[in-house]
């Protein structure tokens, strides 16, 4: 018994060193900050609500230079420049401090205009959007119904090295559920990625 | 077309279980073997994980290219010469694309690292969740497992000496009774 209490303070104090943040919205929660207005790549100061859509609404945050935001990065922006067209909001953030190599307001102007963006690229000046969400890396996907409830959270697809050997479609599936005025079948899914650059 | 990528996993896995087979060998055996990246699928590191033989297995995901990951590995090295006698072995799992395999072996050749590294072949859920189901998948993180492949606590983000070092040791006096 006092074996078991000793273990018991000893992994409330390796709990205490353990720094984890839990995730602010959860599926079937509302949206946050959607009011907070970023500064958009054209010059213009945007909100989630100034581009929420009919069918839903696609946030991503990304980054200009993570290996993982490169791999997913031509599927990303065809699924945003096709379902923008199809009745979604579409934004993309950018919460890394902008001291971060490559993630200056010029290169991300310079790089959404590399990748035919046809939506808002972002900056969370502050991090607090990411934070408030409960964003930790690039890129991360949240997508929210036309009510603004988080419908899915997570990878773009299945295998962002090796976009021909894709075998499971998550936000194009979620997308086309959404579309349909269905409910997302696979609501959660996860991948590695670069942890976001928090000011 | 299937026949053809059987034929190749069966080369891969076989080519991969050399090196990985003469690491361990080499480490149980006390013979320095070369420091090197080594591309592994999720089962063989899970099962290099499981056949840990120290008490506390520490699990660090990382990678060349992510700038805190860089920044924090001179303090796993000092980690390791510190604790490795202590009753701590260190995982490295890097998260570079397996065709980059030299550049890791550069990097670790560079930080004097003691230990080699995998690189892992697969980054999806599988492989985030046979690490921790809580993880968010984000670089780098630390995972501590106990003999039995149990989870006894993890972090994301870059951490000091000093914050890895507090944890070893109570991790370590849970698991032994006797301070490190």
């Amino acid at each position: 018994m006092k074996k078991k209490r000793t273990i018991h303070l000893a992994m409330s104090t390796v709990a205490a060193l353990t720094i984890t943040s839990l995730a602010a919205i959860d599926i079937g929660d509302p949206w946050v900050d959607a009011d907070v207005k970023m500064k958009n790549v054209d010059g213009s100061k945007v909100s989630i609500n100034d581009i929420k859509g009919k069918k839903g609404t696609l946030v991503i945050f990304t980054c200009n230079h993570c290996p993982f935001v490169i791999d997913w990065q031509t599927r990303m922006v065809e699924l945003a420049n096709t379902y923008g067209k199809k009745g979604f909001g579409i934004i993309f953030i950018n919460s890394n401090d902008s001291a971060t190599q490559g993630d200056s307001y010029e290169e991300m102007q310079q790089f959404a205009k590399e990748n035919g963006y046809q939506f808002p690229y972002v900056v969370d000046e502050t991090s607090q959007v990411a934070q408030n969400f409960g964003a930790k890396k690039t890129p991360d996907v949240f997508l929210f119904d036309a009510t603004g409830e988080l419908a899915y959270h997570g990878a773009v697809d299945d295998n962002g090295r090796n976009p021909e050997r894709v075998q499971k479609t998550y936000l194009k599936d979620a997308l086309e559920a959404l579309l349909a005025g269905k409910q997302v079948a696979v609501q959660e899914t996860k991948a590695v990625g670069c942890s976001i650059k928090f000011r | 077309m299937r026949v053809r990528n059987f034929i190749f996993q069966i080369c891969f896995r076989r080519a991969l279980l050399v090196p990985i087979l003469l690491f361990t060998y080499g480490c149980r055996c006390g013979i320095p073997t070369p420091i090197t990246g080594i591309p592994a699928s999720t089962e063989i590191i899970q099962s290099s994980i499981l056949n840990s033989t120290e008490p506390l297995t520490l699990v660090h995901v990382w990678a060349t290219w992510c700038r805190p990951c860089r920044e924090e590995f001179p303090e796993l090295i000092k980690i390791h010469n510190e604790y490795a006698s202590k009753g701590l072995a260190i995982i490295l799992i890097s998260a570079d694309n397996p065709n980059d395999f030299g550049i890791v072996e550069t990097f670790l050749l560079e930080q004097n690292s003691p230990v080699s590294s995998f690189i892992a072949t697969e980054l999806d859920q599988p492989f985030i969740e046979m690490l921790s189901p809580t993880w968010s998948g984000a670089l780098p993180s630390s995972f501590f497992f106990g003999s039995n492949g149990k989870l006894l606590t993890e972090w994301e983000g870059k951490k000091s000496y000093e914050q890895y070092a507090e944890t070893i040791e109570v991790l370590l006096k849970e698991i032994t009774g006797d301070t490190p």
